[in-house]
């Protein structure tokens, strides 16, 4: 009987792709005073059938969602080149464009590649700033659309584009009757190409990166009990990497991919562990005898840790050398700070700040030893820092509903990933990808 | 109605059954309880998910001698935010659990929970620490530690979703 009800929950978990109907949609909610004016002229078109991606449209909104820029309508626009030969800049400085993308595809054969040229003005110098040309796959169109986007806002920004990353993300149903649903899903950084890579009936949490970007970190509950598996996103093999008794929580891998900090309570109280990921063999750090330690992250140097604890009565953040040895708090202000994120160059930490009954994202900047409120909603957590270190994804709740929204780190810019039905939670934004 | 202590019944019937021999005692007792056969009042309580099916009148009045007051006994304990201290309500209903519990080689699984404010994996390790208070409590009052397995679930198992009162809590399930 027992052994039937495992292998129940056993049926009911798939460790393969589902395409998800649920994609995420945006909104930007909040761009900076002054956005630069961008023109992005539609792509031309000449090749056998039609595209299954409007390439220009979703560079457009790539730089859109960046909150930097003014974004034309085409239905604005003079003329729509393609060309370089048709660019005239009296045209678009009459327009009020600051620079301006134009581009085309072209493919000689059904099957075959195709070859894409684009363009990058500056529209007031009247200069190319950009000339290039790329081989796509007919189907990987999405994949070069944002490739073309992190070229360009580089060029416009001097920051390297996070547009062709991914995100982790859990999705979460109340069924009634004491059932649940919970689903892991990856999905671009825009929301697009949203799919399942594990489903159960028990909760899955903390989704989380390998450096390289190729495998996935989680902790699920479906043998009725936490465990923390890693799992490659090509093809979805997996491991149990711990499955001691008490907690198995919040794993986080070491910049080198070497090693993975997670929480166990096999001592009898939450403390922080390092794994050696070759030998499996297990180091403690920072611990303390009765308090809750917990959400450890490595700092980019991979020579320390943050957590959370609880040691002086409320959650606070503090930092311990990843060989152990004395813990140093690092926050004073707000009632309570927790799960910490470090911003990739070291600077700062992005948490969630609780500052009298609600909680906020805020970004401790550790020189200044300064905390900057940078959301205003009531139940915002689980925060995560893109790879260019511009913007975080974090999870909120929107009537009453779990949604997925962004800010950037100077809380200048926002905006809202809302999702069809279910509640989305705990986004983990990729490294950039290679 | 929804906490009322019903399941010890349960656990008494267990130790019943395992004088006829049965080596599934726990899992009959489920089965023949959770289906529609049931008196109309116990089979549709509002979905809090606190293992509520095992109620069964029938088998409640078969042993019923002698447990009467443990129906008085609440089998979920609430807690206050971001806290893991029993109060003494709690304090009380455990005691009549724990002296159940003595008497029998039942085991109870105690889900710890919390509400949605604040971080996700602090609350997963809050919720165990409260799984693990009720634990404690239970066995200075002289129940085996191997009677109780304990986890927590943070808030990710809300009993009515929005309500931080009712969902920072520990449920007993059989």
């Amino acid at each position: 009987m027992k052994l039937l009800s495992q292998m129940a929950v056993f049926a009911t978990l798939l460790v393969f792709s589902v395409l998800s109907r649920a994609e995420l949609s945006m909104e930007i909610t909040q761009g900076i005073d002054n956005p630069t004016p961008v023109a992005v002229s539609p792509f031309a078109w000449q090749g056998p059938g039609v595209l299954s991606e409007d390439v220009s449209g979703i560079i457009t909104a790539d730089l859109e969602r960046s909150g930097m820029f003014d974004m034309m309508a085409k239905g604005d626009m003079l003329s729509q080149p393609s060309r370089p030969q048709s660019v005239f800049f009296r045209d678009w400085r009459a327009l009020g464009r600051e620079y301006l993308l134009i581009g085309n595809m072209t493919s000689a054969k059904e099957g075959q590649a195709v070859q894409v040229e684009y363009y990058l003005y500056d529209i007031f110098r009247g200069k190319i700033l950009l000339a290039k040309k790329l081989t796509a796959n007919k189907k990987s169109l999405r994949d070069l659309s944002h490739r073309i986007s992190d070229e360009v806002f580089f060029k416009l920004s001097g920051i390297p584009g996070a547009f062709s990353t991914k995100m982790l993300y859990i999705t979460g149903q109340v069924l009634g009757g004491g059932k649940y649903k919970y689903q892991l899903n990856v999905a671009d950084a825009d929301g697009a190409r949203a799919k399942s890579i594990l489903k159960s009936d028990e909760p899955i949490m903390s989704p989380t990166w390998s450096p390289d970007g190729k495998e996935v970190a989680y902790v699920s509950f479906e043998s009725r009990r936490p465990a923390i598996y890693r799992q490659r996103l090509a093809g979805g093999k997996r491991q149990k990497l711990t499955n001691f008794k008490g907690l198995n929580s919040a794993p986080s891998w070491s910049p080198d991919g070497k090693k993975m900090a997670m929480v166990l309570s096999k001592d009898g109280s939450p403390d922080i562990y390092i794994m050696d990921l070759a030998t499996k063999k297990l180091t403690k750090v920072g611990s303390h005898r009765f308090a809750i330690d917990t959400e450890p992250q490595w700092m980019p140097d991979g020579k320390s840790l943050v957590f959370t604890s609880d040691r002086s009565g409320r959650p606070q953040i503090y930092q311990v050398a990843a060989t152990g040895g004395k813990v140093k708090r690092l926050t004073a202000q707000g009632r309570s700070n927790s799960r910490a994120r470090p911003i990739p160059d070291g600077s700062g930490l992005i948490l969630i700040h609780q500052d009298d009954d609600a909680y906020h994202i805020a970004r401790l900047d550790l020189k200044r030893q300064q905390t900057y409120i940078l959301t205003s909603t009531q139940l915002d957590e689980s925060p995560s820092v893109s790879a260019n270190g511009s913007m975080v994804m974090y999870a909120t709740k929107k009537n009453g509903k779990g949604i997925l929204a962004a800010v950037s780190i100077d809380g200048r810019v926002k905006f809202n990933l809302p999702a069809e039905g279910r509640d989305v939670r705990e986004p983990a934004w990729s490294p950039f990808l290679k | 109605m929804l906490n009322k202590l019903k399941f010890l019944s349960l656990i008494f019937a267990s130790v019943l059954m395992v004088a006829c021999g049965s080596t599934d005692q726990k899992e009959d007792s489920s089965s023949t309880n959770g289906a529609d056969d049931q008196t109309t009042d116990t089979a549709m309580v509002s979905g809090a998910g606190d293992g509520s099916d095992m109620e069964g009148s029938d088998l409640t009045a078969e042993v019923a001698t002698g447990v009467d007051s443990l129906e008085q006994a609440l089998t979920v304990y609430y807690f206050e935010f971001d806290q893991y201290s029993l109060s003494s309500e709690t304090k009380s209903n455990l005691d009549i659990v724990a002296t159940a519990l003595k008497n029998s080689t039942a085991t109870v699984r105690l889900e710890g929970h919390a509400d949605e404010r604040g971080s996700r994996e602090y609350n997963l390790a809050l919720s165990e620490k409260r799984a693990e208070t009720v634990k404690k409590y239970l066995t200075i009052q002289g129940v085996a530690a191997s009677q109780i397995e304990t986890i927590g679930y943070g808030e990710e198992k809300p009993a009515v979703v929005g309500n931080h009162n009712q969902n920072r809590r520990v449920e007993l399930v059989k």
